[in-house]
């Protein structure tokens, strides 16, 4: 104990010390300020909606579908640099497409569309495992779950629990966190597969994605935003955490007027989204981040929201 | 005063240098972008769905029956209802394999009506949209008493392998099952949507039970029965039997 704690004020003080330097040599030269913008785009509960809903005068008339999806994704790439898509589960299940094909046109559009990560949703077990392990072999990008552990599963080695990805000077790390499956999802569907408690996963793969120099730590989740109960939701979670900057929400298909802001055990500022379900919306999140003095670890943020105005 | 503030500023700024800096600010500008093809509907996406569409049209479009009549869906019993019922009874015995006594569906499992002629995989679709599956449960007499008298409330189920009245007090009586009268202390093997077994529709009572589950789509059952009907070169003909009927009526 007494060890790893001497090794963490260690590391605490030569990043101390180099910051210092850092800032003393921004004076020196002027300020080292480097303003970056970033642009998550997110999707969650698609369940299998690649074609527009149909015209029936229902609220979601005439909306959504991969072909609408791809075009607006297109079109925010062409206009900035810094792009990241992600999905927060539950791409399968929802139309005869997946009563057909297993979700292999949903992965092949998500292919194409350029999605950089997803979280797994339960409904994404619905075809079984050896379908999610087989469908998510044809994807391009990883599936991030941080608290399902898969050993003795088809899904054993299917999925990674994090990722950092790397956009301009930038390092943005991107952990995943999925419901409980038991009693969600048919025992016979997820088998063997374990369910770790999601705060203290995500808060244990955040600390590591901080370590490793993440600037920005979003979560993909599946939990829900928020249950009558003390259920664990993204709420809980946003609360519970310690350096996670953004949690992307799915499983209660709300679509958030705007997105909700929590204080997480540091006092920093959680931000959580959520973009309805069934493909009809893409969440914009364009976050502009001044990385003051990169030599230091930021360990919270405090967020300023604005709603999008024009174009 | 301009000295002043400036030193202010040093000083600040000099105490912001000596200390980790913990929290650095963000600025976020959402929006929630509404997804319409008339305004934007990309033609590569399009060539990449379009050998699933066509594939899935022609799935749905294929005939796996023949309905001898028309049949829609009513309370407190109908043909339909009927015909759902007994294919998930039948099609659950065989895919448990084991004895089921009665299959229980809530009024609102089918959403549409199967026209007289041939029967489309697309058309059963609309009869059952949704994708919930077969769960068998045991069930004690006295429980399944309760969960009729709440489908009684409503106006009637879908039922196979019970009868029942609904009296004027909106309860089920002279309950049958398996042709003998309801026992209240027997267990009952009853195959019903996971929907149901889960809590919905109001059935919290059934959430404490542990139930069987094969992953098998109610819709399948239903599809797998027709097509099975069709090899045994038989129709699909269905009519009221007063499986449920209202008392004084
Ligand atoms: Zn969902």
């Amino acid at each position: 104990m007494l060890i790893i704690n001497r090794r963490i004020f260690l590391k605490q003080s030569t990043r101390l010390a180099s910051g210092f330097w850092a800032m003393n040599k921004a004076t020196a030269f002027g300020p080292v300020t480097e303003e970056i913008k970033l642009t998550i785009l997110h999707t969650n509960d698609v369940h299998g909606h690649l074609d527009p809903f149909p015209n029936d005068n229902s609220k979601m008339a005439g909306l959504g579908g991969v072909a609408a999806r791809a075009a607006a994704i297109e079109s925010i790439r062409s206009k900035t640099d810094n792009v990241l898509l992600f999905d927060a589960g539950d791409i399968f299940q929802g139309t005869p497409y997946f009563n057909f094909f297993k979700g292999e046109p949903d992965i092949k559009a998500m292919n194409a569309m350029g999605y950089n990560a997803c979280t797994l949703g339960n409904h994404d077990f619905d075809a079984g495992m050896e379908n999610l392990a087989f469908q998510l072999q044809q994807a391009n990008f990883p599936a991030i779950v941080s608290n399902y552990d898969f050993t003795e599963t088809p899904m054993d080695g299917k999925t990674i629990p994090y990722k950092i990805f790397h956009k301009q000077n930038m390092k943005i790390g991107v952990l995943g966190v999925g419901i409980e499956l038991k009693g969600l999802v048919p025992k016979e569907l997820y088998g063997k597969t374990k369910y770790l408690e999601p705060v203290a996963q995500a808060n244990k793969t955040a600390a590591l994605l901080k370590q490793q120099g993440c600037e920005l730590v979003i979560c993909l989740s599946h939990l829900g935003d928020w249950y009558y109960d003390n259920k664990i939701s993204d709420a809980i979670l946003a609360k519970e955490s310690f350096g996670i900057d953004l949690v992307i929400g799915g499983h209660t298909h709300k679509l958030f007027e705007e997105p909700k802001m929590y204080k997480n055990k540091k006092g920093g500022d959680v931000i959580v989204h959520q973009a309805g379900w069934g493909g009809t919306h893409l969440g914009v999140l364009d976050y502009t981040i001044l990385l003051k003095n990169k030599k230091k670890l930021v360990e919270t943020h405090t967020v300023v929201i604005a709603k999008k105005t024009s174009e | 005063m301009i000295i002043c503030s400036l030193k202010k500023t040093i000083i600040v700024y000099l105490l912001c240098c000596s200390v980790p800096l913990i929290a650095q600010p963000l600025k976020l500008v959402y929006e929630n972008h509404v997804l319409k093809t008339t305004e934007g509907n990309n033609a590569a996406m399009n060539a990449l769905l379009m050998p699933y569409r066509v594939q899935l049209t022609d799935s749905m479009h294929k005939v796996i029956g023949f309905a001898l009549s028309g049949m829609i869906k009513k309370q407190p019993e109908s043909a339909l209802g009927n015909l759902v019922a007994d294919a998930l009874l039948l099609m659950s015995q065989k895919k448990f394999d084991t004895p089921v006594d009665a299959a229980l569906l809530n009024y609102g499992s089918i959403r549409s009506f199967l026209p007289k002629g041939d029967i489309t995989v697309e058309r059963i679709y609309e009869i059952i949209p949704f994708d919930n599956t077969a769960v068998l449960l045991p069930i004690t007499g006295e429980l399944l008493q309760q969960i009729l008298n709440r489908f009684s409330e409503k106006g009637g189920c879908l039922v196979a392998g019970i009868r029942f009245t609904i009296d004027a007090e909106k309860k089920a009586v002279s309950i049958v099952i398996g042709n003998k009268p309801l026992q209240p202390l027997q267990v009952y093997t009853i195959v019903m949507p996971d929907f149901l077994a889960n809590g919905g529709d109001g059935f919290i009572e059934l959430r404490q039970l542990k139930y069987d589950s094969k992953n098998y789509l109610i819709r399948d059952a239903l599809l797998d029965f027709i097509k099975l009907q069709t090899e045994l070169g038989k129709p699909i003909d269905y009519k009221t039997e007063n499986r449920i009927i209202y008392a004084n009526h």
